[in-house]
């Protein structure tokens, strides 16, 4: 079986479930050994500690997915994955480990950002908007590579992807998925991934030209 | 003018860009994250009720419930719980049990089965008291070999 990549965020726990998993040595050890599979097995079972351990590896991931689909809406993007995760605890005894666990995972935090989006109202993209990322610096770059400058402009650049390039740009550049994987996720083919990443990069490019 | 493409992993800024969205979101998530978690778990999971018998009168357990007391029977070595299912009549009365297991290859099977049979059975006595009389002998069905002995033999 593989090993999954555990995200180095740790997020804190809420009292209960934490205290239960850092109270005991050997169940710490047991769930930070298991993989995704064993995890996902002990969860559908009813196991609440494997499924916290699920929920710690994957949560920051899922998280930045919908935040970055969601246009850096915060409040959005927790709805979102509240959604997902409490679909997750209800489902997770239907997983048959067909795909692995975090590609199962993101295939149902991408319905569930789908449904969040069309919850709300649609956010226009006015000329403020194209302004605020377009307008040249006349200063050197070097000297304007303040990192929360560059968030926002990342976050407006990603907001004028179409929404079928962005999911596939944030899965493989921010996420590290495989075209493989995105194409499940996403319930296309890895050459449509492989074309939709192409005309993202070479939008965002352009959009981030500014800064180099 | 058509702008050039630079991958965006290759792009020094859009690294740091990518690494500014990674530490804002990430920071959200840890002051989020555990009211998400505590949301989710708190719903609760539909599944039937199975007739016990305490000694003050019957009480209904959740299917569910049932599952995971079985499935968090003690260790038999070499054997994996995978699955338990149910069969529960109309009236709620557990009829049958059958729990589904993947040994470690070189795991003696027949003896490991009777091991995982009488752990349940136990299990069940303790939990639904003298409704368990009316549930068959419970059922272990084999249905995978894993690689190798498991260090922590988690059935």
């Amino acid at each position: 079986m593989h090993v999954q990549d555990m995200d180095g965020s740790s997020p804190d726990l809420p009292p209960g479930t934490s205290g239960r998993i850092r109270n005991s040595r050997a169940a710490v050890s047991f769930e930070e050994r298991a993989d995704d599979a064993e995890l996902a097995r002990r969860a559908g079972l009813g196991d609440r500690e494997a499924f916290a351990e699920i929920f710690r590896r994957h949560g920051p991931a899922l998280f930045r997915y919908a935040l970055g689909m969601l246009e850096g809406n915060a409040a959005d993007a927790e709805d979102a994955v509240q959604n997902a995760w409490t679909r997750v605890w209800l489902r997770i005894g239907t997983f048959r480990g067909e795909a692995r666990l975090r590609t199962w995972l993101f295939a149902i935090a991408a319905r569930e950002v789908l449904n969040q989006r069309r919850r709300r109202r649609p956010v226009p993209v006015g000329d403020d908007l194209l302004i605020a990322v377009a307008a040249p610096l006349d200063q050197e770059p070097e000297a304007h590579l303040d990192h929360e400058q560059l968030r926002q402009a990342l976050t407006l650049a990603l907001t004028e992807l179409p929404w079928r390039q962005r999911e596939s740009w944030i899965l493989r550049e921010m996420e590290g998925l495989s075209y493989d994987d995105i194409a499940g996720i996403l319930g296309t083919t890895p050459t449509v991934v492989r074309g939709q990443l192409h005309r993202a990069r070479t939008s965002l490019a352009a959009r981030m030209e500014k800064w180099r | 003018m058509i702008p050039r493409e630079v991958s965006p992993s290759r792009s020094r800024e859009m690294r740091a860009a990518v690494q500014a969205f990674r530490e804002v979101a990430d920071a959200r998530w840890a002051a989020a994250s555990p009211r998400v978690l505590r949301r989710s778990l708190s719903v609760p999971r539909r599944s039937r009720l199975v007739r016990a018998q305490a000694p003050s009168g019957p009480v209904g357990i959740r299917e569910h419930v049932v599952s995971a007391h079985l499935a968090a029977a003690p260790a038999v070595e070499g054997v994996t719980v995978v699955g338990i299912h149910l069969d529960i009549d109309d009236d709620d009365t557990l009829t049958a049990v059958r729990v589904e297991v993947a040994v470690a290859f070189g795991t003696v099977v027949r003896p490991a089965a009777d091991r995982v049979r009488a752990e349940t059975k136990e299990r069940l006595q303790r939990l639904l008291g003298a409704a368990a009389g009316d549930c068959a002998e419970p059922h272990v069905h084999i249905g995978d070999v894993t690689g190798g002995p498991s260090p922590e033999g988690t059935a």
